[in-house]
């Protein structure tokens, strides 16, 4: 991996591996080097974002239209945004941060509405056929091509593994005399392997996040090793 | 108000003293007496000139029989009844004097009276009178004209307001309820409590015991009939209704109180109240009662008192035990204590007015009582008793004070700083030295040939949309992951536009294309476009999947100044009017949750466009279940960069991956070497915990 050098790019990249560096410190322990990264970074991406949300939403939409098309621009659409956008901005000071309420409640509101339904007709339901699907060892994959003894061992591990770990969330239970919670043997059984199902599952988001976290690491290494070789001429 | 005035005993309006009635609600006034209820029931006092003939014709009469007969003219004011009562001649006054019955002059069985004397024993004189009055009957009975309201309305007065129940008797019959004989008297009504005690207080003969006849009006209280008055069919001497003690008496008793057992008062007198104590003096058995008296306590079966049954014979009265358990013993204490008359208050309103000593209106329940403690026994499970005793734990423990903590005591992560430095060390060398040098891999990930296949089946005239939807923390990683793709994509001169909801994710895409773009000659607006931020989480990737170009404000770095529909001009969008008109669409995600809002909510509108995710190695495990259904939702998955080397090896281009591979290599020999130490240790150190344990108990 070579370096440009030139002028801006130089500074840039010195930048970069200093503040590398002193987000690799963490090693050492909480240290103001580190504290100084994080705070460098939450302040440079906040700004970041509230200047590209300035030139990329919030003119285009609500300024563009006058400059460009004067007084015919404004329809109650516009009107509404610009209502929306002023109420909202209200929030920033304590004694009129009521009037924002209702554009945030706009907000949260149709944010919410599409992601259950979202979730219902794009994961949910989708994902509920294709387990029952999946469950007819004659089928084949289309994308993996499993078939024969490869497809009913897989059917029949997507069969226990979905099973189980529903079981184990399964948080219903008899009540005891003691207000404890009386479960069957075979439920607490099928629980059991469920709960391995979902370790498993764990283990190897844990085992993706470390192979991502590793090359990122070999990234950040090798620009460091690179930047280290272009400094030093070799 | 005077003292003139009456108060109605009803309604306790003030009314004047002459006043009969209530002018409130009518009520009346004054007390109805006998007198006066004759004189109101019968027929009005003809004024003095204003009689009526039969009147006047009436007391002709009379007068004119007095003064053949001789007898004198009835009395003004007398009632008529009494008028024409006989004045009882000589032979009827009773028997010759000193010649008593035999009935009479019997010192005992006074109670059976005259009525057991047998027929053959009656006297000469009681026998003629009989005689004459049974004749008189018959000739009345025989002459008697029908009832008149003239001169018989006393009479019918009488038996309807005082025999209301009694049949009337037919007019046969009437001679002898005026006269009775002197036999045995019917049942009558008992007196008046108002009334008082007969003139000679002494107990009378059998004959005079007895209240009035029915039919009579007893006289007013305080008032003692006229001797004069008394009709001689009573058979009581004179002397004895002028309160004079009879013959037949004097002989029965002492005639003072010498010899007599003291009897105290059960009536206190003025200022002395009765004590148990005096009245204990009282011994009926010591009191010498008459025979008469004796005979009619017999006849009513009152058995005499004896001293020692009563109380001790009787069984104590005993409640179950369910009802002795409800009984409110302390509850319901008698708070309501009678006071002495004097001190009872005198009732000031409704229709008890002016008496004394009267029922409290108000309730007992309503009084101040003792409050009840009963039922207050908590009866606790045994699930309560150890939730309390859970919670008395509980307060126990945040009660207790809790001492400072001793300083910890510093450790150097030598751990910590063993790890990193192996892990830095094993990624350093190959960047460093050039070895060690891993071979690359063999095993083809299952998915990549079909990733190949679809991308070599791209249209050329369709431009790809290329989402970057990661952190710049991921650009090691996705970059050198994604490179392939976009080495493969530029090989085919495939246009490429790229968007993100993320701030910094148009410019990683710009870093990223311009630094493999520059190798095929791709230009900004020329051959790729950046479509820019779009804002708005869920909801702005689902109104882009519906109309792209008006979800969209501005683009990003574009060559002209940024205009709505400014990008949507550039040749590298032409022909796209919907989602579905971009050739593919890969997703490049660092997380989940954007990763599966693109498959949710953009996934519908892709139409026959394959939805490619290129995706962290840390995501792939929650995207597989959309890739490997038999209708899969994700047509492709790029993950991790052995699938990048990997796609890399198919292109024949070494790139970014490649160069990382080295040190990722032996980055993960290092990393999985020290999980593998790490397990031991931790086994073993509990196995060593366990083992001390199971030593010591």
């Amino acid at each position: 991996m070579t370096v440009d050098l030139t002028a801006l790019e130089t500074a840039g990249t010195i930048a970069s591996a200093l503040l590398t560096l002193m987000v690799l410190s963490y090693i050492l322990g909480d240290n103001v080097l580190f504290r100084i990264a994080v705070h460098l970074f939450v302040g440079v991406a906040a700004g970041y974002a509230g200047a590209l949300a300035l030139r990329t939403v919030l003119y285009p939409r609500l300024v563009l239209p006058l400059l460009s098309d004067g007084f015919s621009a404004i329809t109650a659409a516009f009107v509404v945004s610009w209502v929306l956008a002023l109420l909202l901005g209200l929030k920033a000071w304590p004694s009129t941060a009521w009037l924002g309420s209702l554009p945030m409640a706009l907000l949260v509101g149709v944010g919410a509405a599409l992601v259950v339904g979202g979730a219902i007709t794009g994961t949910l339901v989708p994902q509920a056929l294709a387990t029952m699907d999946s469950l007819d060892p004659s089928a084949v994959a289309p994308l993996t091509g499993e078939t024969g003894f490869e497809r009913v061992a897989n059917v029949l591990i997507l069969l226990i593994g979905t099973i189980s770990t529903l079981v184990y969330f399964r948080f219903t239970a008899r009540r005891g005399p003691l207000g404890e919670a009386l479960r069957s043997p075979l439920s607490i059984a099928v629980s059991f392997v469920g709960s391995v199902f979902i370790a498993l599952t764990f283990g190897v988001m844990y085992a993706g996040a470390l192979a991502a976290a590793l090359a990122v690491l070999s990234e950040r290494i090798q620009f460091l090793v690179g930047l280290a070789r272009g400094l030093l001429g070799g | 108000m005077t003292m003139a005035d009456v108060r109605c005993p009803m309604c306790s309006t003030i009314n004047p003293a002459d006043a009969t009635a209530c002018s409130v609600c009518g009520a009346r006034l004054k007390p109805m007496i006998a007198g006066e209820a004759e004189s109101l029931a019968g027929p009005p006092e003809p004024q003095e000139g204003e009689a009526g003939d039969w009147l006047a014709r009436i007391r002709s009469e009379v007068e004119r029989k007095a003064e053949t007969s001789g007898e004198a003219p009835p009395r003004p004011g007398e009632p008529e009844w009494l008028n024409r009562l006989r004045p009882a001649s000589g032979e009827e006054e009773g028997p010759p004097e000193g010649e008593l019955p035999e009935w009479l002059s019997e010192e005992e069985g006074s109670a059976a009276g005259p009525s057991e004397a047998a027929p053959g024993e009656v006297p000469d004189w009681l026998a003629r009178i009989r005689e004459r009055q049974k004749t008189e009957l018959e000739a009345a009975a025989e002459e008697a004209p029908p009832p008149s309201a003239d001169d018989d309305w006393l009479g019918r007065l009488r038996r309807e307001e005082f025999l209301p129940t009694e049949p009337e008797a037919p007019l046969g019959e009437e001679p002898e309820r005026e006269a009775p004989p002197l036999g045995p008297r019917p049942p009558s009504r008992p007196l008046p409590p108002s009334s008082p005690p007969a003139p000679a207080a002494a107990p009378p003969p059998i004959s005079a015991t007895g209240p009035p006849p029915s039919g009579r009006i007893p006289p007013p209280s305080g008032e003692k009939p006229a001797v004069s008055q008394a009709p001689p069919f009573m058979g009581i001497s004179k002397d004895l209704l002028e309160g004079a003690m009879p013959k037949w008496l004097e002989g029965a008793g002492p005639s003072s109180d010498e010899g007599l057992p003291h009897m105290p008062a059960l009536v206190a007198e003025e200022g002395l109240a009765v004590t148990p104590e005096s009245a204990s003096d009282l011994q009926m058995g010591s009191i010498d009662i008459p025979n008469w008296l004796g005979d009619l306590r017999k006849d009513a079966g009152v058995a005499p008192p004896d001293a020692g049954a009563p109380g001790d014979s009787l069984a104590r009265a005993t409640l179950p035990a369910w009802l002795e358990a409800m009984r409110p013993m302390d509850t319901f204490r008698p708070v309501v204590e009678i006071q002495a008359e004097d001190a009872q208050e005198v009732e000031s309103a409704g229709p008890l007015a002016g008496l004394r000593g009267v029922l409290l209106a108000e309730p007992v329940v309503a009084m101040p009582r003792q409050p009840s403690y009963s039922g207050a026994r908590l009866e606790v499970t045994e699930r309560q008793f150890a939730l309390a005793d859970l919670i008395h734990r509980m307060v126990e423990q945040e009660a207790s004070e809790v001492g400072p903590k001793p300083p910890a005591r510093r450790r150097l992560p030598f751990s910590r700083w063993a790890i990193a430095g192996a892990l830095f060390l094993a990624v350093a060398l190959p960047a460093l030295l050039g070895a060690p040098s891993l071979s690359v891999p063999t095993l083809v990930p299952p998915g990549l040939p079909a990733l190949i296949t679809l991308v070599d089946s791209l249209p050329g005239d369709r431009p790809v949309l290329l989402v970057f939807d990661y952190e710049p923390a991921y650009a090691g990683e996705l970059d050198a992951v994604a490179g392939p793709l976009l080495e493969d994509l530029m090989q085919r001169d495939i246009r490429l536009a790229t968007v993100s909801t993320r701030p910094s994710g148009p410019p990683l895409a710009e870093r990223l294309i311009r630094r493999i773009g520059d190798a095929h000659g791709y230009l900004n607006g020329q051959d790729y476009v950046h479509l820019g931020y779009l804002p708005g989480g869920p909801a702005a990737v689902q109104l882009f999947a519906r109309d792209p170009r008006e979800s969209l404000a501005g683009g990003f770095l574009l060559a002209q100044e940024p205009t709505r529909r400014g990008m949507w001009s550039t040749p590298v969008l032409a022909g796209v009017q919907q989602f579905s008109d971009f050739g593919a669409v890969v997703i490049i995600a660092a997380g989940t949750e954007i990763a599966r809002t693109w498959v949710e909510q953009a996934g519908p509108w892709t139409g026959a466009s394959p939805l490619v995710m290129v995706a962290s190695a840390g995501i792939e495990p929650l995207i597989r279940p959309y890739y490997e259904a038999l209708n899969p939702q994700v047509d492709a998955v790029l993950s991790g960069l052995p699938a990048a080397v990997a796609y890399e090896q198919a292109n024949g281009r070494a790139g970014d991956a490649r160069l990382l591979w080295d040190s990722f290599g032996t980055g993960m020999l290092v990393a999985e070497m020290a999980l593998i130490l790490g397990g031991m240790y931790g086994a073993a150190s509990f196995l060593l915990r366990s083992g001390t344990g199971t030593s010591e108990s």
